[in-house]
């Protein structure tokens, strides 16, 4: 039985249809190049069977404005018990309430090998009750933003100032609204708090080079994952 | 000397009613304080010790400067009381956060006595206090820490949008930092985080023609409902004595 589904998930590896990941250093916060984290742009649910096991739904793509109601009825359907999560993130807020919908609905979460789950995806990651991470999978962590883009700012700039500091003032207070949301999150999340305020603000700049690959050492420090039942586990490959 | 002294007790008299006065006109900026709250003089913090019903009381006014806490770690220090009475406009925030640590870890007591305000940075000085008492006519004003009172903020806002833009990120991040830092005193303290969400963070920094209010004064009801005072005694709390006048 063992044998039958090994082969049978090391085809789905070799059919996958994006390449995946170089294999990241384990214990190196520099995330690689080109993360394999889907180019969906709208987050797709699919139920993957898995012989002599429970179904997985995997959760793949761009965490759109729209996403919530099509997870909520893939959960309505699902018969398993754990996500499986690749997606370069999106937005913030949707992410942080999939991820209390993944709680009430006592999901696990899980990163394949192979597979990167960025910035807002981290939140969906969090909102699993029994979290892993396999080996060679990653879990990318960054500041999540809603500054406008300078363009907008510089429309935004009065002339002498006083519409620029209220831009940013106006930052500033979204920023503190969002932290405390983020902190509110972690906590019902069993997650400790300082992986904010150790990691996550210490992101600076947009794009790649705010983005931080968790070390496997980070990720129990803060009980970012928490499946620690039994010892080492056998890997789960991606599809 | 008799006359002196009934011009001098007339002189405090006239003063004292002048700043009840001014403390119970509304602001019209802000509309839920009064026009000029009495958090005291812009001087770095004083510790003073006095005598109040046979008991020492710790008086903690002023401003609260970069380089308080060694002064009042000296201040608890030598202090054989245990109840801080607070006057402040603020200050440092994140000197405010530590210094009510401090009174924390010193088991002292906070009070906002009748007509003084404890406002901004002054809000986390007395939070830190195990038991925290407002009496009838004390101010407790809250507001949105703000980044662009910083020096190197206003010099690069002064310089134009594209300087400004380089600031926006860091005013970010540093916002979220302070902000988990808030969240993570008010846990310590005991104090419900809705505090933050519901009153503070939903002031403006800069007040403009539509909201110009920036200040934020609490009833009391608001105070007990977010755990802000925690005297739950039975029955009223005797207000306590009014403080020692001072010279500003």
């Amino acid at each position: 039985m063992r044998s039958r589904r090994a082969a049978f998930l090391a085809l789905l590896a070799l059919i996958s249809s994006e390449p995946a990941s170089a294999q990241p250093d384990p214990n190196s916060p520099i995330c690689p190049p080109n993360p394999n984290w889907s180019t969906y742009p709208r987050m797709r649910f699919t139920v993957q069977a898995v012989p002599g096991s429970y179904p997985v739904l995997l959760a793949e793509g761009q965490i759109d404005d729209e996403m919530l109601p099509r997870l909520e009825e893939a959960l309505r359907t699902f018969r398993g018990n754990e996500i499986w999560l690749r997606s370069s993130g999106g937005n913030a807020g949707v992410a942080n309430r999939a991820g209390f919908l993944i709680h009430r609905n006592t999901l696990s979460t899980r990163i394949p090998a192979g597979w990167a789950c960025s910035s807002a995806c981290a939140w969906m990651f969090m909102g699993g009750v029994v979290r892993s991470v396999d080996p060679g999978g990653l879990l990318i962590v960054q500041v999540l933003s809603d500054n406008p883009d300078p363009a907008a700012l510089r429309r935004q700039a009065a002339p002498g100032g006083d519409g620029m500091a209220r831009t940013i003032e106006n930052v500033a207070q979204e920023s503190a609204r969002r932290a405390t949301e983020e902190n509110n999150f972690l906590m019902a999340m069993g997650i400790s708090r300082q992986l904010l305020t150790d990691i996550i603000y210490r992101q600076t700049g947009p794009g790649e080079a705010g983005r931080r690959c968790l070390t496997v050492e980070e990720m129990h420090r803060y009980n970012v994952v928490n499946d620690v039942y039994g010892g080492p586990r056998q890997a789960k490959q991606a599809p | 000397m008799r006359r002196k002294l009934a011009s001098l007790l007339a002189l405090l008299a006239l003063t004292s009613a002048q700043a009840s006065i001014a403390q119970t006109q509304r602001d019209p900026l802000n509309p839920t304080c009064p026009r000029t709250p009495n958090w005291g003089t812009n001087q770095p913090m004083t510790f003073t010790v006095h005598q109040v019903n046979g008991r020492p009381v710790l008086l903690a006014e002023g401003r609260i400067d970069d380089n308080l806490l060694p002064r009042l770690q000296e201040a608890l220090r030598t202090f054989q009381g245990d109840e801080i009475w607070l006057r402040s406009g603020g200050g440092n925030a994140r000197i405010g956060n530590q210094a009510g640590t401090l009174i924390r870890q010193s088991n002292m007591t906070t009070r906002i006595p009748q007509g003084w305000a404890c406002f901004s940075a002054c809000n986390f000085l007395f939070m830190g206090g195990v038991v925290r008492h407002i009496d009838e006519g004390g101010l407790f004003i809250v507001h949105m820490f703000t980044f662009t009172s910083d020096p190197t903020v206003r010099r690069q806002v002064a310089q134009g949008a594209d300087s400004s833009i380089g600031v926006i990120s860091d005013v970010e991040q540093n916002s979220a930092l302070l902000a988990s830092e808030d969240n993570d005193f008010l846990i310590r303290m005991g104090l419900y985080r809705t505090l933050l969400t519901e009153v503070m963070y939903q002031q403006r920094a800069v007040g403009d023609s539509s909201n110009p209010s920036t200040m934020r004064c609490l009833t009391l009801d608001e105070a007990r409902h977010y755990n802000v005072v925690n005297d739950r005694y039975e029955g009223p709390t005797e207000p306590a004595p009014p403080p020692p006048r001072r010279r500003h």
